[in-house]
């Protein structure tokens, strides 16, 4: 049940990506909203799956964005140390199965972790952007207002869907 | 040996990653768009529709103001369409030229534009025509304001088109009505400005002075518009780099239209030939 809960998070947050917040640039930054999928991955599935899916998302959000190997690498790279950085900020040994959520872990402790996830993932991303086009200032610009907008969303979404 | 199946069952999720990794540094050091394969860009066959399925419901976002700038380019070709033809009447008059003597080099194919990307290092567009309009390789692309790009990659119905706002685009441009010629290029910070670069330190011109194409490469014609001249930065050399608005505006790119060059074709099957009678 909780895959297929997820494949629909999945889907949800990739197409937002693509279709609205690539879109909706301020100042040079975008919301990576797409980083929602590689956060709520169920725990169940074993680490190989979670890093394969993590490039395939990347590699989707690439194509889309004529990035090649951008997202990808980003993706995959924050996917293989996610269970690592899960379990710094959640060590309940109960929680085995379903999604990574604000009811499971805790408000605090999944704010943390998105957080982590959320600043790894646009620090990356945009130090590889920016082996084609250096540029200090905007660089860091880009990275702090991908940072805020990407982790409000994030929040705003796991809060909307915890109303439920 | 059991050690090290051991070893590999233990780390695979690692084996995994670096794996992955390695692909996607493949994919990365592609640099050039136009050996990239189309069905790793937005102009492929799936990621193509979805796009234009999403044009068809944006693209009437801001049609009013596309429709005044349109009429009022409209206007402006009008009045030099009524002073060519004087001109052309002169000429008939005088006998030098005949009407069958005027010969069409450039050929127009309007395009819509389905993708586009403003605040990435390196922009793309993808167009809702491909080769079997007979869209190719390095046509240049512009709209009713001025220069958008140049064709980099085409597939059946679709293409990608290197944005004005792509560093790996170098255009030929030169100051109107003058032959100081020099590169256009992006420096990754504005979708409103590019820089024009290698201008000769004697050249005058102020700010607000047109920047237009030079007719040097076969992508574009002599004099279509690119931007006007704001700012100069004095890097202290014996060329001058300026800051460039550019024309278009890269947020709100609707139609498009891609230019034929029909003499390049002859050139380029002509140099073919050559080269086939070679082998």
């Amino acid at each position: 049940m909780s895959i297929l809960l997820y494949i629909l998070w999945l889907l949800l947050a990739v197409v937002l990506q693509v279709l609205l917040f690539n879109h909706l640039p301020i100042f040079g930054g975008v919301a990576l909203v797409y980083v929602i999928a590689l956060l709520k991955a169920p725990v169940e599935i074993s680490r190989v799956v979670q890093i394969v899916m993590g490039f395939l998302v990347g590699f989707v959000v690439d194509i889309f964005c004529n990035t090649p190997g951008m997202h990808a690498l980003t993706a995959v790279s924050v996917m293989a140390l996610r269970d690592v950085i899960l379990h710094l900020y959640n060590d309940d040994p109960e929680f085995k199965n379903g999604l990574v959520s604000m009811q499971q872990i805790g408000l605090s402790a999944y704010a943390r972790f998105s957080l982590s996830i959320i600043v790894m993932h646009c620090i990356l991303l945009y130090i590889i952007e920016s082996f084609t086009l250096f540029n200090f200032p905007v660089l860091l610009a880009k990275i702090f207002i991908s940072i805020s907008l990407t982790f409000g969303i994030c929040m705003a979404f796991e809060f909307a869907s915890s109303k439920k | 040996m059991e050690n090290l199946i051991r070893f590999f069952t233990k780390n695979s999720p690692w084996f995994t990653w670096l794996f992955l990794a390695i692909l996607s540094i493949v994919l990365l050091c592609q640099t050039n768009p136009y050996h990239r394969s189309i069905w790793f860009s937005s102009a492929n066959f799936i990621t193509a529709n979805v796009y234009d399925i999403q044009a068809n419901v944006t693209g009437y976002f801001g049609l009013r103001q596309t429709n005044d700038e349109m009429l009022e380019r409209t206007g402006q070709l009008e009045a030099e369409n009524q002073a060519l033809r004087q001109l052309l009447q002169q000429y008939q008059d005088l006998g030098s030229h005949s009407n069958d003597s005027v010969h069409h080099q450039y050929r127009y194919l309007i395009a819509h534009v389905v993708g586009n990307s403003i605040n990435q290092a390196e922009n793309y567009i993808t167009l809702d025509k491909g080769s079997a309009d007979g869209v190719h390789q390095d046509l240049g692309v512009a709209d009713q304001n001025g220069v958008v790009g140049i064709v980099a990659n085409v597939s059946e119905h679709y293409s990608l088109v290197l944005s004005v706002l792509n560093p790996k685009l170098r255009l030929s441009v030169m100051l109107k009505d003058t032959e100081s010629f020099g590169s256009l290029v992006w420096d990754g910070k504005d979708s409103r400005y590019a820089h024009f670069e290698d201008l000769p330190r004697n050249v005058d011109y102020e700010n607000g002075d047109t920047i237009v194409t030079t007719g040097y490469t076969s992508s574009f014609p002599k004099n279509i518009p690119v931007g006007r001249i704001v700012d100069t930065f004095d890097g202290g050399g014996s060329f001058l780099t300026l800051q460039i608005e550019l024309f278009p505006n890269f947020n709100r790119l609707n139609a498009v239209h891609v230019i034929f060059n029909d003499e390049q074709e002859e050139r380029d099957r002509l140099q073919e030939s050559i080269g086939t009678s070679d082998k």
